[in-house]
């Protein structure tokens, strides 16, 4: 967590605001079952300490417009595992239907548009990436032998544009896509990026 | 969605409705295929024929429709029309085995009724995928000695809709509903994807708890639903040629309908606002 001491702004990337998003109750049986997303807690802890150092949470523009699509998919997926589909009481081989799917995905929508009303979270919508930075942060990962990917995908146009964003602003980023942040350490050292925190390594100052 | 018959015929309507693109130019009648003509009537309205061969005599009326395939028809094993009577402004078509099929036309606000079965009502919308719409104009009065074709040829607008929903219709209607759920759950994943699929299993359940319901009830929320897989169809008739594009898609109109539906879903009782939905009241079917 000292990682991100001292910075008046810490930027998240769309699936760190999903993480932080994601928490639902459902009814089962007149009982409330609290529904998130793996990193949902540990998301919240780490923006809990931010907000109380006064620090604040923001992203570009076109992370945040990814972030109704980012949200089903993680509803999909989540929904999808075995062990809430027990929480919600289906037995093994029994599905959770789409509509209580689309319930946890529209509450989920619901703590996205109360974000918007928080002052300590802002989206940045004057953010323009430099076409040239872009370009240059396309030919580094161009360049990346496939293997140095490992099961994650080669990071998209917005990816791009929040690492850019980070560089400008010299804000740190975090984000829990190994695509970007397993190659944080040549990035910074191209001078192409600013510090890219794994969401995961982020550790918890002592209660 | 699995289509119920074989589509053959004189298709000159295929570009409208992509189903129908396997053409033949001399329609045969077979008791395994459905037939299809379709032409341009008054108006430069597009007017369709569909008949599935099934007695070896065919009825009066059938064979007036050959003869004038502007007009259309549709004719299963069981259904053996006898008589067509122009009665006022309605045009009555009995079904003397009363089974399936069709049931009567009438015009109605904007269009003229066709009422049928539910297993009509069905197979019209798995060839399709959308009410049949054409347009009408009921200036003309229909007089006893009228043919049946000379009468449709006065409305230049048919409109498909379905008659009281009895057990079998609602059961036709859910049927449908998913149908085309299962086929959004084949589609990439997004928000608007979820919102389909998930909207439409929600529309599926209200018609199981439906069936419940006084008529009334079941008027007013099959209706709704019925609308509303309308609009849903014709969001994937226009993107299932590019399902990817559909994330794009500003479906805000479709989410204020499926409110309306889940309002008048609670309002009589008949099953919970999704907000509110516990997962032990999802009828297991």
């Amino acid at each position: 967590m000292h990682r991100l001491s001292g910075f008046p702004s810490v930027i998240y990337d769309t699936n760190c605001l999903v993480h932080y998003c994601f928490l639902v109750e459902v009814l089962v049986s007149g009982s409330k079952v609290t529904i998130s997303d793996t990193l949902t807690m540990h998301t919240r802890q780490i923006t809990e300490a931010l907000k109380r150092n006064q620090q604040k949470v923001t992203t570009i523009q076109a992370a945040y417009d990814e972030l109704r699509n980012a949200i089903s998919g993680a509803v999909w997926r989540r929904l999808s595992h075995r062990a809430v589909e027990a929480q919600l009481g289906y037995l093994q081989g029994q599905h959770v239907p789409d509509q209580i799917k689309l319930q946890v995905m529209r509450n989920a929508e619901r703590h996205v548009r109360r974000l918007e009303t928080k002052t300590w979270f802002f989206v940045n919508t004057q953010f323009s990436a430099a076409t040239r930075s872009l370009a240059a942060l396309r030919r580094f990962f161009d360049c990346q032998p496939p293997e140095a990917f490992g099961r994650a995908s080669v990071p998209g146009e917005v990816d791009l544009a929040l690492i850019n964003f980070g560089y400008q602003s010299q804000s740190p980023l975090v984000t829990d896509d190994t695509g970007i942040f397993r190659f944080s350490a040549p990035l910074h050292t191209a001078g192409l990026a600013f510090h890219i925190f794994n969401l995961r390594d982020i550790t918890l100052p002592p209660v | 969605m699995a289509q119920t018959a074989a589509v053959i015929g004189n298709l000159a309507l295929a570009q409208y409705w992509p189903r129908f693109s396997d053409t033949e130019p001399e329609p045969t009648l077979s008791p395994d295929a459905m037939t299809v003509w379709s032409t341009s009537a008054a108006g430069g309205h597009g007017l369709l024929g569909f008949i599935s061969a099934t007695r070896s005599a065919p009825s009066k009326l059938m064979t007036n429709l050959v003869e004038a395939p502007q007009l259309y028809l549709y004719q299963d094993k069981n259904l053996d029309i006898v008589a067509v009577s122009p009665k006022g402004d309605v045009l009555v078509i009995e079904n003397r085995a009363q089974q399936s099929g069709l049931e009567r036309w009438e015009p109605c606000e904007g269009g003229l009724l066709l009422l049928g079965s539910a297993y009509l009502q069905t197979s019209v919308a798995n060839l399709t995928r959308k009410p049949l719409v054409y347009a009408y104009s009921p200036s003309e009065a229909i007089d006893e000695e009228t043919s049946i074709s000379d009468a449709l040829s006065k409305f230049s607008r048919l409109v498909f809709r379905f008659g009281p929903d009895t057990a079998e219709a609602l059961e036709g209607l859910r049927v449908q509903v998913r149908e085309l759920h299962d086929e959004f759950v084949k589609w990439p994943g997004s928000y608007n994807q979820l919102l389909l699929a998930g909207s439409l299993d929600y529309c599926r359940s209200a018609l199981t708890k439906l069936k419940r319901s006084a008529a009334n009830v079941q008027q007013e929320v099959s209706t709704s639903i019925r609308n509303y897989y309308g609009l849903c169809s014709g969001i994937y008739d226009q993107y299932r040629e590019a399902t990817t594009a559909l994330r794009r898609a500003n479906l805000q109109y479709l989410q204020d309908k499926f409110d309306l539906i889940q309002e008048a879903c609670a309002k009589h009782g008949v099953y919970s606002r999704l907000e509110d939905l516990d997962v032990a009241d999802i009828p297991f079917d």
